[in-house]
């Protein structure tokens, strides 16, 4: 019993368990965009473009988005392209 | 959908009307000379029918497209709220999310086939007893015609009350629980764990962090995305009203009192047509930006 004890002991010892630290420290985009990636955003904003493909022709949903997280969403763009989407419409 | 193109046809229809009203009123003076009451009432009958076939063949379409942007708006609220959830959760707005999803979801795709299967087919009823009721003295159904009119404005209402009242109070119910539920979670893995406790708890913090940009980039494109579904049928549902209300004031020296009011009506009922289209896109866009406050509200307790 002993014997068993003290092997046990001793494999404890000499199982490598050293954890190295790393310095890389992982940047916020790097975590939104592995977490874009394992819950599928990317594909929500594939579905969303076909809701919105005749008004917003000039706008990319992913882009948007991009912008969307960063928090510069570009009102113009927007105001223009539903404007343009009725002048298109008006001359059809 | 064509914007432009049925606003157009709707142009027509009314330069047709007023074409057959300018018609009918000189054949009426004619008859009025021949002292013919017969005729007179046969002129009016053939320019009702026709006003009467030209525009419901405008109101048609336009019914469907209001159908189809309802049902898009379901149809992507429906992928959109998934999502949000999912996204919610990782932000640790677990007790929200729980409540929140079930109701929201089956608020939404009720209050949807509710508009479509109800409120669309009474405006229609609506309608076509205000048409009717001006065929001829006799046949009176104004008031039911109104009383289904008024309905449809109440019942939208309370439909809208309900569910930004429910979202908002299940919502600010579930978002302190969760605020107080992460904050005691991460006070207890800042102390409880030995070395590492502190780097880890704001580890998670840095995390549900970047789930909360991620939740609210995503719910700031499903707004601009149902705004986009929405814009269009609204603006030409703005320009038809305008065009019938402008038809009737330019048809009342000329035309039939019944003409001008049947008009009108048509005004009234692409109004209500506009305050569907309207309370629904509100709806929706309040439901998407109180799902993103609700986890919002709970990170404050960190």
């Amino acid at each position: 019993m002993k014997k068993i004890f003290f092997i046990l002991i001793l494999l404890v010892c000499f199982i490598p368990n050293i954890v190295y630290a790393s310095n890389e420290a992982l940047s916020q985009d790097d975590i939104i965009e592995s977490q874009q990636e394992s819950l599928d955003i990317n594909s929500f904003i594939k579905e969303a473009d076909k809701y919105t493909k005749d008004v917003y022709e000039d706008i990319d949903m992913g882009e948007l988005f991009s912008s969307a997280i960063s928090g510069e969403i570009d009102n113009e763009t927007i105001f223009r392209s539903i404007l343009n989407a009725l002048r298109g419409r008006s001359n059809r | 959908m064509h914007c432009g193109g049925e606003v157009i046809d709707s142009i027509t229809v009314l330069a047709s009307i007023l074409v057959i009203i300018v018609i009918h009123s000189i054949l009426k003076s004619l008859s009025e000379g021949l002292e013919n009451k017969g005729i007179a009432q046969i002129t009016y009958y053939v320019q009702y029918i026709l006003i009467v076939t030209l525009i419901m063949t405008n109101f048609v379409q336009i019914l469907d497209i209001v159908k189809d942007s309802i049902q898009s708006l379901v149809g992507f609220m429906n992928s959109l709220i998934p999502i949000l959830i999912t996204l919610m959760i990782t932000t640790g707005s677990i007790v929200s999310a729980n409540l929140i999803q079930p109701i929201i979801l089956f608020l939404i795709t009720f209050i949807g086939n509710f508009i479509v299967g109800v409120i669309i087919p009474l405006v229609l009823i609506s309608t076509a007893l205000g048409v009717i009721s001006k065929v001829s003295d006799r046949i009176q159904v104004d008031k039911l015609s109104k009383f289904f009119k008024t309905s449809v404005v109440w019942i939208l209402g309370v439909v809208l009350t309900i569910f930004v009242g429910v979202v908002s109070v299940e919502g600010s119910l579930s978002s302190s629980v969760d605020g107080i539920t992460a904050k005691t979670a991460k006070a207890a893995v800042s102390s409880f764990i030995p070395v590492v406790g502190k780097i880890l708890g704001d580890a998670v913090d840095t995390v549900i962090g970047c789930s909360s940009i991620l939740k609210n980039a995503t719910g700031i494109v499903g707004v601009i995305i149902l705004i986009g579904i929405a814009i269009m049928p609204i603006i030409k549902l703005t320009v038809l009203m305008a065009i019938y209300y402008l038809g009737a004031a330019l048809c009342q020296p000329i035309a039939d009192d019944k003409i001008i009011k049947l008009l009108d009506q048509m005004g009234d009922t692409f109004k209500t047509l506009l305050a569907i289209m309207c309370s629904v896109s509100v709806m929706f866009i309040i439901g998407t930006t109180l799902v993103i406050n609700i986890s919002n509200s709970g990170m404050m307790y960190r």
